[in-house]
């Protein structure tokens, strides 16, 4: 509590600050208002000149975070100018009533300690309540823990606790993942004004921090957790307060998959020994309710964070109403496509607000994905440390998973001049594994102005959009999947029986040819619109790469038709030429077009010319002198045989020789061939070895060697040459 | 210089002791209690080869529950190695590794690198998988078969400086496997690029042969 040094008055106007502060901030756009108030409020607004300079305080999140919230609110706030003067008095009233409300209850209480024990709405939450009592925050009187229990006390005692309160409504409203059309917005604004400003104050309460001894509390309502275990309730038509435990009582006589997981996972979540009965109740009473999901690993961490905080049944339904509601559908279901859809997502968005790290990583080729999927699953539990990670809790309990985007953003953006430095795989996992954010800084970022087009409306969209994305990879790896399954059914049926291994090689080149060519053809039409748009240029290289190389193929081989077939596809298309120009190394401008050559023609007029030449040739037969060739004519240095040569000499005489000559005294250095063009090309294309043979190998084996005696030697501490 | 690099990928059920052994093999040590992974976790280590030369192993530690494979599947297909692990105490982890292995080997089929890897040898008290079996199905995948103990640290170092080896001496998968490492993006097109050159190293030979015939046939223009 923050009240001990504070009179009565003064926590009173503080609240009220609080309270007007955002109804000013949506009284700013319309000045004109003011000037309405009826004399009586005028008046009284007059008294508390404080409560207006109040106003004016930066919000706790700093401007930054007031601008983000303006961005998304601003649509809602247009349509009230059009309010009638009567429903602004009754607004104004309201607020009135609230504040002296307020004002006289901790004067009657007798101390600020009881207000709170009020405070918190949850029935479900003695404990927490009386925690609060025992152990207060840690900086009481810091801005945003002073703002916190005003607000909390106001929202308690203008009966906000009440589930079908507009507290919850806005919740509901916010979290809502379908698109807002202009209809709803229009329908909406007009009688839940009131709720959104609000839900505004609550919003920026959020953001600045919840404190610890209210978090249950604020995680329960915000989550709507209270609403989700009343709307349980009614449908299966049961009390409330017994759910949880017949949810936990089915839960322990599970005997599933699920259950074996919870199992094995409870005692190495890495809690404290007295949460992990609770933590695994709490999961298999989840593993109950909801038989489609069950148990996904990654869950046991956030129970266990919510455990730190808050009791078992509200934990329960935090996590029932997170699951179910605030984050998509198919998080942690079987096939997980909303995490892989959000994977996506995250990527589209990084290369919109972080356009210089997107391009690092598309140019290292650096896959952010294996890292944030984990991020995302345990909602930054085992990433962030503690404080920070509470921050991060409290405005996705309380705004939906939005929030989970902007979190990565900022953690990226907060890393960014790391990451730009960091040239590979390696090197950017060791920054992501534990980004060290301070939480101030963090929550900073994630509520700076550069996020503000960042809304859940946009979210969604996006969600939409890769979930085609990710349904068609899913069809094409089954489909992948089952043309292995059958091409091994085939490969397993019939014995071919034994085939000439040339024959055997030309067909499975022919099909190999064929394979690569067909899945080209077939990938075409399986696309969807907008990846085709995406993707096009690369196929279209890919199927003219294919097209060239089928035609060179076709032209070596004498196929005069298919020189014609190709020549004309490519002909068609006049954008096409210039790419199998550039692909082929040639200059095919227009009009320069492809000779066309009969190859057979030609080799059978070869073949003529040949035989009309050695027709010609039998009338005079020409007789070709040529020297006579000696095979190991002896070399004679002063007389004394020396060596052997071939030539057209019988013997050799000599003046001098390599054996005696005064500076040239035979191989003494060692050539190495490290740099020479054979070497490093067979360096490279040792793999080609079938096309250009073995030529070179030995030397760069020998080289091989050559470098490992040097090195030994050089370890020996010897002179290398 | 930079090291070839391989990537090498450890999948098998939950709770095999897929990052136990890792850690085994990274830090030597063992902790009984150790988190579940979420997603994915990747690590580096650096190999001494028998030749003196050296390579770069990429561990990719996967997420072992079942409904995490379709998250996971993406990122193991262009492996150079896969370790697929298994509890030699637990049946049903050694039948669902025919599964891991089929989803492995999709993209590159036998040019993976498969280690069958039994692991928590040391209780051998309760131990359900026999030793024959596990090389039988080794056999049977054309992989490779290793037992090994996370705790006691039995064979960890082996297996991977085996791994090493292997990976190495078939050099010229190895050299592709640095460039698939890299390739690997969720960008789609990179797929059909990879299509591209492949298609044109089969051909290159077949170029050359008919060039070489029709050389033989009469004269080239």
């Amino acid at each position: 509590m923050g009240e001990e040094g504070r009179s009565p008055r003064d926590s009173g106007v503080d609240i009220l600050t609080a309270q007007s502060g955002s109804a000013a901030c949506v009284a700013r756009s319309e000045k004109l208002e003011i000037c309405l108030h009826p004399p009586c409020l005028d008046r009284l607004m007059v008294t508390l000149p404080v409560t207006m300079a109040g106003c004016h305080r930066p919000g706790p999140g700093g401007p930054d975070a007031r601008d983000g919230l303006e961005s998304e609110q601003a649509p809602l706030q247009a349509p009230c100018r059009r309010r009638s003067r009567r429903q602004h008095v009754r607004e104004r009233l309201a607020a009135l009533t609230m504040w002296l409300t307020v004002k006289t209850e901790p004067s009657n209480s007798g101390g600020t300690a009881s207000a709170t024990a009020q405070a918190p709405p949850s029935p479900s939450s003695p404990a927490s309540a009386r925690a609060s009592l025992e152990t207060p925050p840690a900086s009481p009187t810091s801005d945003p823990e002073g703002l916190w229990q005003d607000l909390w006390e106001s929202i308690s005692a203008s009966g906000f606790r009440d589930e079908r309160s507009a507290m919850s409504h806005a919740c509901e409203m916010w979290r809502r993942p379908s698109k807002k059309s202009f209809w709803s917005r229009f329908a909406r604004a007009g009688p839940s004004q009131a709720q959104h400003r609000d839900w505004e104050r609550v919003s920026m309460a959020v953001r600045a921090g919840v404190p610890q001894a209210l978090r249950c509390a604020v995680w329960t309502t915000c989550s709507g957790a209270i609403g989700k275990k009343t709307k349980v309730a009614s449908e299966l038509g049961q009390e409330a307060d017994v759910l949880y435990p017949s949810f936990v009582s089915q839960g322990l006589s599970l005997r599933n998959e699920a259950s074996g997981v919870i199992d094995v996972d409870v005692p190495r979540t890495g809690c404290v020994e007295a949460l992990l009965e609770p933590l695994r109740r709490v999961l298999l009473a989840f593993a109950a309710k909801n038989p489609q999901i069950g148990y996904c690993q990654s869950m046991n961490f956030i129970v266990a964070t919510l455990l730190e905080c808050c009791d078992e049944e509200s934990t329960f339904w935090i996590l029932c109403s997170l699951v179910e509601d605030m984050l998509p559908e198919n998080y942690y279901t079987r096939n997980m496509i909303g995490v892989r859809v959000d994977m996506m997502v995250l990527n589209s968005l990084v290369m919109r607000h972080l356009p210089t790290l997107h391009a690092h990583f598309v140019e290292h080729e650096v896959d952010l994905s294996p890292f944030t999927m984990g991020w995302f699953l345990c909602l930054y539990v085992n990433t962030l440390p503690n404080p920070s990670l509470h921050r991060v809790l409290d405005c996705l309990l309380h705004e939906g998973s939005k929030v989970l985007f902007r979190t990565a953003l900022a953690i990226l953006h907060g890393l960014e001049p790391f990451l730009l430095n960091a040239k590979s795989l390696t090197k950017v996992y060791e920054l992501l594994r534990s980004p060290s954010c301070p939480e101030a800084e963090l929550l900073n970022t994630m509520y700076g102005s550069w996020l503000n087009c960042l809304s859940m409306d946009s979210v969604v969209d996006l969600r939409s959009q890769h979930l085609k994305d990710v349904l068609e990879q899913d069809a094409t790896v089954e489909a992948r999947r089952a043309e292995l399954r059958a091409r091994r059914e085939i490969d397993l049926g019939p014995d071919p029986g034994p085939v000439d291994p040339m024959v055997a090689r030309a067909a499975y080149d022919v099909s190999d040819w064929k394979r690569a060519a067909s899945g080209t053809f077939a990938r075409f039409p399986n696309m969807a619109p907008a990846a085709r748009g995406r993707e096009r240029g690369q196929f279209a290289k890919g199927f003219l790469a294919t097209l060239l190389v089928a035609a060179l193929w076709a032209a070596s081989s004498a196929v005069s038709g298919a020189v014609t077939f190709v020549t004309g596809a490519v002909r068609s298309t006049p954008d096409a030429r210039s790419l199998v120009a550039r692909e082929g190394g040639r200059d095919w401008h227009a009009g320069n077009v492809m000779k066309k050559i009969d190859f057979k023609a030609a080799a059978a007029q070869a073949q003529a010319r040949k035989k009309k030449k050695a027709e010609k040739g039998d009338g005079k037969k020409e007789v070709i002198e040529r020297p006579k060739r000696f095979e190991s004519s002896p070399v004679y240095y002063k007389g004394e045989q020396v060596a052997t040569l071939n030539g057209t000499m019988s013997e050799f005489k000599v003046d001098i020789w390599s054996g005696a000559h005064p500076a040239w005294q035979g191989k003494k250095g060692k050539v190495l061939l490290d740099n020479s063009a054979l070497t490093k090309f067979q360096e490279k294309f040792g793999m080609a070895a079938d096309v250009y043979g073995e030529q070179g190998m030995e030397q760069v084996k020998a080289n091989e060697e050559l470098k490992k005696q040097q090195e030994e030697m050089a370890a020996q501490g010897l002179k290398v040459y | 210089m930079s090291l070839p690099k391989y990537k090498v990928v450890l999948v098998g059920d939950q709770s095999v002791g897929k990052t136990a052994v890792v850690v085994r093999y990274l830090k030597n040590t063992f902790e009984e209690k150790a988190e579940a992974t979420i997603g994915m976790d990747f690590q580096t280590k650096t190999v001494q080869l028998l030749s003196g030369s050296q390579i770069r192993l990429q561990l990719w530690d996967t997420a072992g529950q079942e409904r995490f494979r379709s998250l996971v599947n993406g990122y193991i297909r262009d492996a150079a190695a896969a370790v697929v692990c298994y509890d030699v105490t637990n049946r049903q982890s050694f039948d669902s590794t025919t599964q891991w292995i089929e989803e492995v080997r999709q993209s590159r089929g036998d040019d993976v690198l498969v280690y069958l890897v039994g692991n928590k040898v040391d209780l051998a008290e309760s131990r359900q998988v026999s030793r024959a079996e596990g090389e039988a199905k080794a056999a049977e995948v054309k992989g490779r078969f290793a037992e090994t103990s996370a705790r006691s640290g039995d064979n960890v170092q082996e297996l991977f400086k085996q791994l090493g080896e292997a990976l190495a001496q078939r050099g010229d998968v190895g050299g592709t496997a640095a460039s698939q490492v890299k390739e690997k993006l969720q960008l789609g097109g990179q797929e059909q690029v990879d299509k591209k050159n492949k298609a044109c190293a089969n051909m290159l030979p077949r170029i050359r042969r008919s060039f070489a015939e029709a050389a033989l046939l009469g004269d080239l223009p």
